[in-house]
């Protein structure tokens, strides 16, 4: 930096004497100017520089050595302009040689980004907001999925890993939810062509409500090698993504993946990291009272309902052979905590890039191995994949091929409730359900004699580590993404281009649970035994995308300036199919033989197809007046198969709107305004399938308690599905305005991009209640809406440059709402029961924020007072709206220092409000281990401001003082079965601090790399997740986590899932 | 030129094949049309299921045949006659009747009369009536001749008396009863009718046995009337000799 500073002084210096010296040229004589243009950063020259005689269209190009020489009028003067550089206007003079040093431009000004449909625009022209990271802004530290490292860096997006586990899927809810029964994921578009991005749960056969054994493997954008990945950009609002239609309701990634480049010398790009996880946020336990129920000791009880631990050697468990285990009777510090090991994952990726005068070729293979810190391997990953590009051409033609290939293996342990059905227990039930003063590691051998099904010390609680290693979800993947890209300029500014990608995957899943037998006789043969099962899933799924473009770019002078348009006329067809075949054996006759023949009957089998097309046909026209004010007008047409075949069309128009309203300020502290404007139509999908009604193997109605299945008896029958076709079905539609500002002042120091969006999505697709006498009772049909709206900030500060340091700060803050304006009363919904637990329902309630909790409330004398019963419980009320799963805002603050090669960053994320249902705090107030569960110590104590109600025989009701203390009861009181109000305790408040990122980069200077013949390298430790505060009332669970998969039965809330993760890890990148 | 008519054909072939292109959205999953013995025993099994799970259930109970477990809640409110229109077996028991059993029987019905298959044709009225019966017995004014029109759009049936239904379920059988019966295709209903083995000769029985008891119901209140048709029935009908009922399946074990 000292040597630029004493170049520029030099030529500055220079300039004046020679302009003191040199005589001027007489005005109006054009002169011969010539010089050099070189770079503030390193004095090297830069070729291609624009120089241009202001004024008018007159102008030349540095060449190779960044020199220049132009004739000129002696009292012109010279615009210097070039990307990634400030723009410099030097006055002629009449000298004949002008040297240039640019300073280079460190933000966003002539950015370019990519926007939909693959077109790259200037960051300057857009009308509406885009969040771009290339990958040097993500490579901090490791991902395995690419997505969540743009946890909180966007504002607006909520991003978060549904669980520690691996393969775990993400959730991306952009500016808030606008739909409830359809997706709520936005469109994932890889170099122009859309991904599948199915979230594979573990349970096709049941809804994504269910708590039952659930596993997660992923949701499919998680496959992409983050290696590969060159910049990411994220469309909000739908004047971004209105050009993709009916599916970008919900907005848009868009992902540009690392290519080779022509003459390109050779590149090999190799990475290595290793992580080391250990488990996060466990709930925090009581320390006083252990193993035992209702103030009594016992010793095959799951629950911490028992006397004092008095540090005592108590005999504890089941005796066996003549013996019994000899324990103190004290609380285990890491009793649970030690169950989890260390997890590891190591990743590695190579990529070799380069060119010849004709080709760019780039090819990459990347590894990671996973495991988890689930014990042993019940959890691990393991992922390969291969990318092949080429791209060639000339100036006329290009093409270019990418094809990637996934395997992806994973084994999973499953979360929320177990069953005896077969599937087993679920491991972290298991564990929640162990007292506060039992080392769990201990039992780790569930075959020595103490241990085992039969004489485990827990007589409803199952041997965790007979769970993890007995039962087991295996999944593999194999995935091939693949396009080919051609264009072709034909005249002037008319090119055409099409481009064809598709995206195909096929996984096979095993579930298998043991056979759990118990010895007649043991103490633990009270217990069900399990008959075993075994379940086998295969499914594929397969996009098939073509855009057919044809661009056509112009100029025009008007006045003294210019209009440059840009007219993009497109046709897409797309298809998209999925199949699969889905076996459950149960009752296995072998034991530890997992196969759906080990059974004496028939295995239950059911399949699946779904397949759906669309067509479109869209255009755009991009005007750009003067570089200052942009206007695009843009419109889409889909025709979709799964719309009524006399309806299926819908039009999604979009307009937005930038001005630079700096250019015709004087230059000031406000280096750079751009005002912002934009109103568009996008669309969500209509389901595949629901136009018409159709039959299915009869089930019959049992009085309310289940359904009788045909066949029956031998006899097969069939009856008319109760669902009615409708002929008007629409897609979900969305109308999103947006207006925005981005400023920069004080050449760059401080930068603030604001932002505000109302998004109103109607004809939300519900199945509305018809009368049952029509002889169906329900219609899959559009009613309904639900309004988003909010503000987005961004401010980036650079306060200190200091010769070679640097101290950067990003803040972000986003305040969003989402509220359910209106669903039909007439048609039957009123509400919507998005998911629910023992008595929390989650619903959509019209006129209220997106996502409330239904709890009961306690039950109040007309005084106010608690009614209690005759056991002193509070009585059950009315069912209120307790909380609302909508975060009250959120903001997140990067601070980067760098020096030299050294970059040190941390990355602290605060979310305030919102709530979640939380099963592990259920588990833990039912068992007595919460460190909530020993109000007074756990000494009688009566209800504050309690009274019972009486009823005389006349029917007058009066309400007494209640004198009826909890007493040996606490269990009950906790339970939310015997004392329904408190279930609100349940309902956690997702307030958190989290220090998310915090990463160290050492790049080794230039000279001692090249001493070795390398180019770059870079080594890193980072590490995640390091720090979590939640307020009190959380002393349970991470609340960034779920086990309804990454949509809005997500939002619910957690069934007993597996704790989040907290990472460390080392990673090395050498270019050579 | 040439280039240009290439690029706007490519760019509207997709419009030219559109429609047949897009026409893929015909579930693959479910079949759309099913031979009419195979929605016998649903129409059947569904009525029988809910007279006997639901209503069957809570008249025991109101007759007092049936009483509870004295460490049971379930029925509690049938017991103490509290039954709510809310509840499930009223409420759950209405739909399944309407959607399930007697819609898929009117579906047969309506193909039966089509084909003039009168032998289906008596099966599905006799069971049409027998369900209707009860409704009105329970509901009292139901919905009848605007029933399982929702194809046809109609979702707000007119809601005949029970008067009315009664007067239409006692033509219906009359109708039923003096179609041609001879080649009647018993041999392909007899495995799916899980009532009678489609012998048609106890049908025209159950049919009748139908009609006393229609008019029994209504001795009282059109004693003129039902003195006459009882002697007309009386005269010439033949009457249940044999069990309608469903007794093809087994107990699981408990």
């Amino acid at each position: 930096m000292n040597r630029a500073v004493m170049l520029v002084v030099f030529v500055a210096v220079t300039q004046l004497m020679l302009a003191l010296i040199q005589p001027y040229a007489l005005s109006a004589q054009d002169i011969q100017v010539s010089g050099m243009v070189t770079s503030s950063d390193d004095g090297s020259p830069l070729p291609g520089v624009y120089v241009k005689i202001s004024g008018t269209n007159n102008g030349t190009a540095t060449d190779i050595d960044g020199k220049f020489q132009l004739s000129v009028p002696a009292n012109a003067k010279l615009l210097f302009s070039f990307i990634g550089y400030k723009e410099q206007e030097i006055e002629v003079h009449g000298q004949s040689v002008i040297n240039v040093v640019l300073e280079t431009d460190v933000t966003m000004v002539d950015e370019v980004v990519v926007t939909a449909l693959g077109i790259t625009k200037s960051k300057k022209s857009l009308g509406y907001a885009v969040a771009d990271f290339s990958n040097e802004d993500l490579e901090n530290r490791q991902v395995i999925d690419a997505t969540q490292a743009l946890t909180g860096r966007v504002a607006g997006v909520s991003i978060f890993s549904t669980s520690g586990s691996p393969g775990a899927s993400t959730s991306v809810i952009v500016r808030g939810l606008s739909s409830i029964t359809q997706s709520t994921q936005p469109l994932y578009i890889i170099d122009g062509v859309p991904v599948n991005n199915q979230y594979a749960s573990g349970n096709s056969t049941q809804a994504m409500t269910t708590a039952n054994l659930t596993v997660d493997f992923g949701n499919a954008a998680s496959d992409i090698n983050p290696a590969d990945i060159e910049t990411i950009s994220v469309l909000k609002g739908a004047a971004a993504t209105s050009l993709y239609g009916s599916r970008a309701a919900n907005g848009v990634i868009l992902i540009t993946t690392k290519s080779g480049k022509k003459n390109q010398n050779l590149k090999v790009d190799f990475s290595s990291s290793y992580t080391v996880t250990t488990v996060g946020r466990l709930p925090y336990y009581q320390k006083r009272f252990g193993q035992g129920w209702s103030g009594h000791f016992a010793y095959e009880e799951n629950g911490s309902w028992g006397p004092v631990m008095d540090g005592a050697m108590r005999l504890t468990g089941n005796v066996v052979d003549n013996s019994q285990r000899l324990m103190p009777f004290k609380f285990q510090e890491n009793g649970l905590r030690d169950f989890f090991e260390y997890g590891s994952a190591f990743n590695n990726a190579i990529a070799i890039s380069g060119g010849t005068d004709k080709i760019g070729y780039y090819v990459s293979f990347a590894n990671t191995t996973q495991d988890g810190v689930i014990p042993g391997d019940a959890d691990v990953l393991n992922r390969n994949s291969l990318t092949v590009k080429a791209n060639g051409g000339n100036e006329k033609t290009r093409i270019s091929f990418s094809s990637s290939y996934t395997n992806k293996k994973i084994s999973a342990v499953a979360t929320g409730q177990g069953d005896d059905a077969g599937g087993g227990k679920a491991v972290f039930q298991e564990l929640l359900g162990t007292p506060v003063n039992h080392y769990i590691p201990l039992y780790r051998d569930y075959n020595n004699k103490f241990d085992n099904l039969d004489n485990y010390f827990n007589l409803y609680t199952q041997n965790p580590y007979f769970v993890i290693n007995e039962n087991g979800n295996d999944f593999e993947q194999d995935r091939l993404i693949s396009s080919l890209d051609l264009s072709r300029k034909i005249l002037g500014g008319l090119s055409v281009s099409w481009r064809g990608g598709v995206d195909q995957y096929s996984n096979f899943y095993k579930r298998y649970g043991a056979v759990t037998h118990k010895t007649p006789g043991s103490p633990n043969s009270s217990e069900n035994d399990v008959a075993g099962m075994v379940k086998e899933e295969g499914r594929t799924v397969s996009q098939l995308n073509s855009d057919l473009l044809i661009t056509y770019d112009g100029k025009l002078n008007i006045g003294d300036q210019f209009l440059e348009y840009n007219i993009v006329l497109g046709n897409n067809i797309n298809q998209r199919t999925s199949t699969r075949l889905t076996t459950i054996a149960r009752g296995l006759v072998v034991p530890e033989y997992y196969s759906v023949t080990n059974i004496s009957g028939s295995a239950d089998v059911s399949t699946y197809r779904e397949k759906r097309r669309s067509v479109g046909l869209f255009g755009t026209v991009a005007l750009n007046l003067g570089d200052f004010l942009f206007v695009q007008f843009s419109g889409r047409n889909d025709w979709s198969s799964t719309l009524p075949k006399e309806n299926n069309s819908f039009f999604y128009p979009g307009v937005n709107l930038g001005f630079i309203f700096s250019e015709f300020l004087p230059k000031g502290f406000l280096t750079y305004g751009k005002l912002r404007a934009g109103y568009a139509l996008a669309g969500n999908d209509a389901p595949a399938y629901s136009l018409d009604p159709f039959y299915r193997a009869a089930i019959l109605r049992n009085g309310g308690y289940g359904v009788t299945n045909y066949p029956v008896g031998g006899v097969a029958a069939f009856e008319k599905y109760r669902q009615l076709g409708n002929p008007n079905l629409k897609n979900e539609l969305s109308k999103d305005f947006e207006i925005g500002t981005e400023l920069r002042f004080f050449s760059n120091r401080i930068g603030l991009d604001l932002a505000y969006y109302k998004k109103v999505t109607t004809d939300l697709i519900f199945d509305a209640t018809i009368a049952g006498s029509s002889g169906f009772d329900i219609q899959t049909t559009n009613l309904g809406q639900i309004t988003n709206s909010g503000i987005e900030l961004k401010l980036d500060l650079n306060p200190v440059r200091w010769g070679d340091f640097r101290w950067d700060l990003i803040y972000i803050y986003t305040k969003g709402n989402t509220v359910l304006d209106e669903l039909s009363a007439e048609l039957g919904v009123e509400e919507y029961v998005i998911n629910s637990a023992y008595e929390t329902e989650f619903v959509a309630i019209p006129g209220e924020q997106l996502g409330q909790f239904r709890i009961p409330d306690y039950k109040y004398s007309p005084t106010g007072q608690v009614v209690v019963g005759d056991n002193g419980l509070p009585l059950e009320g009315e069912k209120i709206l307790y909380a609302s799963s909508v975060p009250d805002y959120k903001m997140s603050l990067t601070n980067s220092f760098s020096f030299k090669g050294i970059n040190f960053s941390f990355l602290f994320d605060y979310q305030q409000g919102g709530h979640m249902y939380s099963n592990t705090a259920n588990s833990c107030f039912w068992s007595g281990n919460s460190e909530q569960s020993v109000t007074n110590d756990r000494r009688p104590w009566v209800i504050p401001n309690s009274v019972r109600e009486i009823t005389d025989e006349e029917g007058a009701v009066t309400y007494v003082e209640n004198t009826t203390p909890i007493l040996g009861n606490w269990h009950e009181y906790y339970n939310s079965n015997t004392n329904k109000p408190i279930e609100r305790n349940r309902i956690l408040e997702k307030t958190y601090v989290k220090l998310r990122e915090v990463s160290l980069n050492y790049s080794l200077p230039v000279s001692l790399v090249e001493k070795i013949k390398l180019t770059t390298i870079n080594v890193g430790v980072y590490g995640t997740n390091l720090f979590l505060w939640t307020p009190a009332s959380n002393s349970f669970i991470d609340p960034e986590m779920s086990t309804f998969g990454n949509g809005i039965e997500g939002l619910f809330g957690e069934f007993d899932g597996l704790p989040q993760t907290r990472t460390y890890g080392v990673k090395l990148n050498v270019v050579f | 030129m040439k280039h240009f008519t290439i690029i706007l054909s490519l760019l509207f072939f997709g419009l030219s094949g559109c429609d047949e292109f897009l026409d893929v959205n015909e579930n693959p999953n479910f079949p759309d049309d099913v031979e009419d013995y195979l929605l016998l025993p649903s129409a059947q099994a569904g009525v029988a299921g809910v007279m006997s799970a639901d209503y069957g259930l809570i008249g025991s109970f109101w007759a007092q045949h049936w009483a509870q477990n004295n460490t049971s809640s379930q029925y509690q409110t049938f017991e103490t006659y509290t039954l709510s229109s809310n509840d499930n077996r009223v409420d759950g028991s209405y739909l399944s009747m309407y959607r399930d059993g007697l819609g898929d029987n009117e579906i047969i019905h309506k193909k039966a009369e089509q084909e003039e298959n009168w032998g289906l044709y008596l099966m599905t009225s006799t069971l049409k009536a027998y369900g209707f019966q009860y409704l009105v017995d329970f509901y009292g004014n139901v919905p009848y001749d605007e029933a399982f029109k929702g194809e046809e759009g109609n979702f707000t049936p007119v809601i005949n008396t029970g008067e009315q239904v009664y007067a239409s379920i006692y033509e219906l059988l009359n109708t039923a009863l003096e179609k041609d019966l001879d080649g009647f295709a018993a041999a392909r209903y007899r495995q799916y009718d899980v009532l009678l083995d489609a012998d048609i000769d106890d049908w025209v029985d159950f049919a009748n046995t139908m009609k006393l008891r229609i008019i029994l119901r209504q001795y009282a209140a059109n004693t003129a009337w039902a003195n006459t048709e009882l002697t007309n029935l009386l005269a010439e009908g033949t009457f249940l000799t044999r069990d309608v009922a469903l007794t093809n399946f087994e107990d699981v074990d408990s």
